[in-house]
């Protein structure tokens, strides 16, 4: 029964596609008095690609990142249950070589070297773009698989906006922001919070039980600042604090129930200077990061506690003509760690990097740079990449991109415990990727192909004493292809859009064979929306292949494939001042049983209602 | 596991004495036991992280090896996650799960499942069963190393019926003479012994064995311990030190110490150690050195029985164990692979 609706829904989307195919929409895009700043994204991403989600995607889908980008991208997830920590990978590599980047710095935790996606709320986001691919010489430790920026925008537009949205749903999850932007003259503010709350006891399919202990609440509150002081002075001022509360899920009512809470303040001051050809950026940041855990709820004061300061100052000089793109990287950053696991140390890193580009004529552009980094903790590698953009005809683009990049060892990794663990590396990788990129009138299609081969991977592992350390013991190649497609129609009243993924991933341990564990062969993710008048509706199903949990592959341990597919509509209830939209989503239509992570099941067909307001 | 003999005749005994003591003298003779689980000994799988952990069964003969027993003959039974340790009573075996604070009971020679005890424990560890109750050591918080307690079982009701606090770490626990032995250290980190009164729930002696406790042997009515840099016999009726050998330098890491046939053995990183105990000294040439491919579990369970030696290595945790089983001179006499993360062997007869 299942199958035959999957069936029906992919028969009625290539009816879609074939019907329509012929159209012409022209996408407007608007970007001028746009404030952001993470340019060196854009200007320097010559031979990979960048996909980007705005603020319609952002504010249509689920509160959580993890949704978002698992429905929308290649990414593939590993959740330890629903609004437990969750761990992105690109490519078959590690969360902690994903590099999660706001507003330009490099945001991963310093204590496990990875961003967890249930945490990362930020209501003052505007636009998510993705890199998959090395990006280390730009953004430092951790771009290794690819990098998630989290962009603020700020807007010199003379207006003011209130946007309100409410969403609330089974399990008693109730999301909420609230967003404002204001803009006069040569001020533009933008002020957002969020507090995002569930109980998150959703029924645990073949059982007779609900989830237990998976309550959790996330807050958040963010303030951006520009101020433009002159024609060549600008500032900017960017910054965000998270407060998360989670039960930790279990599996069985026995389990010991954990509680986590997480307290994130990050903060970036940006002074940029343009003049003529030149652009000299200072950035100045603090990232505060702490952490309580508490191992038995039944014993409130019984908790560990650790935190994480790190200050941070980059500054770039760039210049820019027709031709050439030229620009030098200074960034020194200092990180210091201590709590009731840690012991307490500080890591400072001095960094430099050039980076080059060279538009050789309409077809070609080239770009090269190098990073080395300078620690007192570790020695690091110099760091390169090389990218070419080739415009074979107007439709047809080819990218190719080499680097290599690295993902230092965490503070955890160094100071857990009793015992310093100071023989550790740094994890490398050698990439490189080719892609293909075609586009005509509204249809896009991009297939690219890539390899990574990876040195001194860390794992945690048990010494003599049974106590669990890191070391760098594993060597892994990674290679794949992903595509993307899309298309987009646009017919009187009528509108529709579809996007696609696929992404198929070999990750290998390079000394015994085996596929990396939970890493799916094969993920598939595909979104169709349509909007009539007032009417909207879309649906996205998203696959997942089988992936194994044990390093031996063995086939008795399995996480089976499963396949997913949500549904939403929404009404404009009013068109002008305010703006009123009501809708209601269907996650997991077809109530399929699935678990991302070994005993971690994931909900059913669940519900949520949305109401949002512009004025 | 000479011990769990012993402890089935302390058991045998206070049956005798007092639920048969009106019988006739027919129950002189040991029952036959009956299943499929006689002729052989278990093997403690944790499991992964969240999932579960296993039991698996190996004929003495290595005939056999079959995985996952308790789940093939339970499948509708929750064994829970980090299976830690097991202990047993003439009919039964007692299997600790310490992720998910749960002990199932089950028949030892048949495994079919009697009673799972689901309240009343933090972390439990080890267990000993002494007159009828069955005494389970909890490390509780993480935090704390004097929080730690003892959960006392009342095996009719199988419930936690009250507990004792230890006021110290406790991990291996063995019974002597009606009084609980406590080890007071464990991950190697603890320095001392408790004697306990389980009738008075009280502590009655502590005694320090050297810093770095990593095994305690009861054997031979005395008690031997293996800390980071010294070897200890304590005499158990006054409970105070008989010996002390010191470990050279060289030497410290020296773990898992077993005694056989008055022959103490024990290891050293991938290397087997023995030398009879009137002689140690811990400068012994190693028995055998044991290669293996898997780089990081080594020597996870070790056991001496039989005139023949043990091991199970974890390999990457993240994946199925192995088990070796050597005779006495280090020749190989029999590889498996069991169930992942395998931590101990506990043999039934």
């Amino acid at each position: 029964m299942k199958q035959n609706y999957f069936c029906i829904t992919l028969v009625a989307l290539c009816w879609c596609l074939t019907t329509y195919a012929q159209v012409n929409l022209n996408a407007i895009q608007k970007l001028d008095e746009v404030v952001i700043t993470n340019k060196l994204l854009t200007d320097f991403s010559t031979g990979q690609k960048l996909l980007k989600l705005n603020d319609s995607v952002l504010q249509h889908n689920p509160a959580n990142l993890t949704d978002l980008l698992n429905f929308n991208t290649g990414i593939h997830f590993n959740q330890n249950g629903y609004g437990m920590v969750s761990s992105p990978a690109f490519r078959g590599t590690t969360a902690q070589q994903t590099a999660v980047v706001w507003n330009g710095i490099n945001i991963n935790s310093q204590f496990n070297g990875q961003g967890d996606f249930n945490t990362l709320l930020n209501p003052t986001m505007q636009q998510i773009n993705i890199q998959p691919g090395g990006g280390s010489v730009i953004y430092g430790t951790s771009a290794i698989g690819g990098s998630i920026h989290l962009e603020s925008k700020l807007k010199f537009n003379n207006a003011t906006q209130h946007f309100l949205q409410t969403n609330y749903g089974s399990f008693n999850t109730l999301d909420t922001r609230y967003q404002l932007q204001h803009a006069v003259k040569k001020w533009s503010f933008n002020f957002g919070v969020q507090r995002n709350t569930s109980d998150n006891d959703f029924p645990i399919q073949q059982s007779d039980r609900n989830n237990i202990n998976g309550k959790f609440n996330n807050n958040s509150i963010g303030l951006d600042i520009a101020h433009q002081l002159n024609p060549k002075h600008q500032l900017k001022m960017y910054s965000w604090l998270f407060l998360g509360n989670r039960n930790l899920s279990v599996i069985r009512p026995s389990d010991t129930k954990s509680a986590y809470e997480n307290q994130d303040l990050r903060s970036l001051l940006e002074w940029e200077y343009k003049h003529q050809k030149w652009r000299s950026t200072l950035k100045m940041g603090y990232l505060n990061e702490e952490f309580v855990f508490i191992e038995n709820t039944t014993r409130e004061d019984d908790f560990t506690s650790n935190l994480a300061e790190t200050f941070l100052t980059q500054y770039n000089l760039q210049f820019k003509n027709e031709k050439w793109v030229f620009t030098g990287l200074i960034d020194a950053n200092t990180a210091k760690a201590s709590g009731d696991d840690l012991q307490e140390d500080r890591r400072d890193v001095a960094a430099f990097a050039f980076l080059a580009k060279h538009k050789i004529n309409s077809k070609l552009t080239l770009q090269a740079s190098l990073r080395q980094e300078v620690s007192n903790l570790y020695n690091s590698p110099i760091l390169y990449s090389l990218g070419a953009d080739y415009h074979i005809s107007k439709q047809y683009e080819m990218k190719f991109h080499t680097s290599r990049n690295f993902r230092i060892p965490t503070f955890n990794d160094l100071f857990w415990g009793s015992t310093t663990s100071s023989g550790l590396l740094p994890e490398t990788s050698y990439q490189v990727e080719w892609g293909h990129h075609i586009s005509l009138n509204n249809f896009h299609f991009s297939a690219t192909g890539f390899y990574n081969h990876i040195d001194d991977m860390i794992r945690w592992i048990p010494n003599e004493n049974a106590v669990w350390q890191p070391e760098n013991v594993d060597k892994v190649r990674t290679y794949g292809a992903e595509i993307e497609t899309g298309y987009a129609y646009k017919w009187q009243a009528h509108q529709l859009k579809w996007n696609a993924n696929y992404a198929y991933t070999v990750s290998e341990n390079r000394e015994t064979g085996f596929q990396l564990r939970y890493v799916p062969f094969h993920k598939i993710t595909s979104a169709l929306a349509y909007s009539w008048k007032r009417w909207a509706a879309d649906t996205q199903i998203i696959h997942v292949g089988e992936v194994f949990t044990r390093s031996n592959n063995a086939a008795e341990a399995t996480i089976s494939a499963y396949t997913l597919q949500h549904f939403g509509f929404r009404y404009q209830l009013l068109s002008k001042s305010p703006k009123i939209n009501i809708g209601a989503r269907v996650y997991n239509l077809w109530d399929t049983e699935f678990e991302g992570v070994e005993n971690r099941p994931m909900p059913g067909r669940y519900f949520q209602f949305q109401f949002s307001l512009i004025l | 596991m000479k011990y769990f003999k012993y402890l089935s005749l302390v058991v045998v005994a206070s049956i005798l004495f007092t639920s048969c003591a009106d019988d006739d003298n027919q129950v002189a003779v040991d029952p036959i036991p009956v299943g499929d689980y006689v002729t052989g000994f278990f093997v403690v799988n944790e499991g992964p992280f969240g999932g579960s952990g296993s039991i698996s069964f190996i004929e003495n003969d290595f005939s056999e090896t079959t995985n996952n027993v308790f789940a093939t003959v339970n499948p509708n039974d929750d064994i829970g996650s980090f299976v830690q340790s097991a202990f047993f009573d003439e009919e039964r075996m007692f299997i600790i799960s310490n992720g998910s604070n749960l002990i199932n009971v089950v028949d030892r020679y048949t495994l079919e499942f009697i009673a799972q005890i689901d309240a009343g424990f933090e972390v439990p560890r080890y267990g000993v069963v002494l007159d009828n109750k069955a005494y389970v050591t909890n490390l509780a918080s993480f935090n704390s190393t004097t929080d730690d307690f003892i959960s006392v079982i009342n095996l009719e009701t199988y419930q936690v019926e009250s507990s004792i606090n230890v006021n110290n770490i406790a991990n291996h626990i063995e019974a002597y003479n009606g009084k609980l032995i406590v080890e007071n250290s464990a991950f190697s980190d603890g320095n001392s012994v408790s004697l306990i009164n389980p009738s008075s729930q009280l502590v009655e002696e502590v005694i320090e064995v050297g810093d770095g406790l990593n095994s305690m042997i009861l054997e031979n009515n005395a008690l031997y311990t293996l800390s980071e840099n010294q070897f200890s016999e304590v005499n158990l009726n006054t409970f105070s030190i008989n010996q002390t050998i010191d470990i050279p330098n060289e030497n410290q890491g020296a773990k898992n110490l077993r005694l056989h046939q008055d022959q103490v053995y024990y290891t050293l990183g991938n290397s087997v150690y023995t030398n009879s105990l009137s002689n140690l000294s811990f400068t012994e040439e190693a028995i055998f050195s044991y290669d293996t491919n898997l780089d990081f579990g080594t020597f996870y369970g070790f056991e001496v029985q039989d005139n023949r030696i043990f091991i199970s290595d974890a390999g990457d945790f993240a994946s199925n164990g192995n088990v070796f089983v050597f005779n006495l001179n280090g020749e190989l006499l029999f590889e498996t692979e069991v169930g992942l993360g395998p931590n101990g062997f506990y043999f039934n007869e």
